[in-house]
């Protein structure tokens, strides 16, 4: 369950990298309004992204060590 | 000069204070950033003419007179670099080695005199009226030891606090830095265009291009580590982040029903 979130983070984070690439071509063409807008929204895709893969990384390793708590008991 | 600093400093006079056997002054430390600002500026601004000789000159008495503003007094010397770097004066410069190396040498004269400053400030910090800030400027031109800036504000933190070791590990440090980007420069090649298309001069274009060659490398490498660094963490590191993601996640929820039970609770008393 918590694979398939850090793919989704992973995911975000492409389409984070595939924004800002859109942005730089917008900056190639002169278009600065529509690279500044594309630019923040880049940011928190690529911010959520890395939150989501933080976040369930996190929750992985608190799942493995309870699991191998109860195997003990 | 050296002697007279330890001399007359209270640190060196009082009994038992002795200067510890394995470092270097503050006061010699200095002197050997004033000599490499001096190379430094001697090499870059080769001095063909009477002005930038002058300039030199001006420089070097300037940093070895006023010890608290050496970042400043390098920042204005790369100011007028660029000054003089325009189109009209660039067969000046036509001998002189890459820019990339020079902006390397600033970056550690920089980032070695914010450390000394670092070391060897007030312990407490301290504001100066305009008059003030001028007799101190002349206590540092007469040299006058740390003790008498006392009556300004400025406490006098240990002469010695550069270790030798760290003097040597700082200079290979630069060293190697300046060749990994020699290196680096040399195996990126430029677009021969970029300086015509960008308008810029070719020692910015080659600069710009260091910079965005560092960037890349600083940024793979930094988000690599944070990965390894963050599936390494222990369990109550990550019980701990999740609470507080959790936590934050429902912030808004938690505040709003406690800002009601606050009111429902004062609505009630009244």
């Amino acid at each position: 369950m918590f694979r398939t979130r850090e793919i989704a983070g992973w995911g975000l984070v492409l389409f984070g990298l595939y924004l800002i690439r859109m942005a730089l071509g917008f900056v190639d063409d002169r278009k600065v309004v529509e690279a500044s807008v594309v630019v923040f929204a880049a940011m928190a895709v690529f911010r959520g992204g890395i939150q989501l893969v933080k976040v369930a990384t996190a929750a992985r390793i608190c799942l493995a060590a309870e699991q191998r708590s109860d195997a003990n008991r | 000069m050296s002697n007279a600093y330890q001399r007359d400093s209270p640190r060196s006079s009082s009994p038992g204070a002795d200067k510890a056997s394995d470092t270097v002054s503050a006061t010699t430390t200095y002197l050997i950033f004033v000599v490499l600002s001096g190379l430094f500026v001697s090499v870059w601004f080769s001095p063909n003419d009477t002005v930038t000789k002058s300039l030199i000159v001006a420089f070097f008495g300037m940093m070895a007179g006023f010890r608290f503003w050496t970042v400043a007094l390098i920042f204005l010397m790369v100011q007028v670099g660029l000054f003089l770097v325009e189109p009209g004066s660039l067969g000046a410069y036509a001998d002189s080695p890459g820019s990339s190396i020079l902006a390397m040498g600033v970056l550690a004269l920089v980032i070695s005199c914010c450390r000394y400053l670092t070391l060897t400030a007030s312990p407490v910090p301290y504001r100066l009226s305009n008059r003030e800030s001028a007799r101190v400027a002349m206590l540092h031109v007469r040299r006058r030891p740390r003790s008498s800036f006392v009556p300004y504000g400025i406490l006098p933190r240990a002469e010695s606090t550069v270790g030798k070791t760290e003097l040597l590990t700082t200079l290979a440090r630069i060293v190697v830095s300046v060749v990994a980007v020699s290196v680096l420069l040399v195996l990126v090649p430029l677009d021969p265009a970029a300086p015509e298309n960008a308008r810029l001069i070719p020692p910015a274009v080659r600069i710009i291009t260091l910079i965005v060659v560092l960037l890349l490398i600083w940024v793979v490498t930094n988000g690599l580590l944070n990965v390894l660094v963050w599936r390494r963490l222990s369990t109550v590191e990550a019980r701990l982040f999740l609470r507080s993601e959790l936590s934050k996640w429902i912030h808004r929820e938690v505040s709003s029903v406690s800002r009601r039970r606050i009111r429902f609770r004062a609505s009630r008393r009244s």
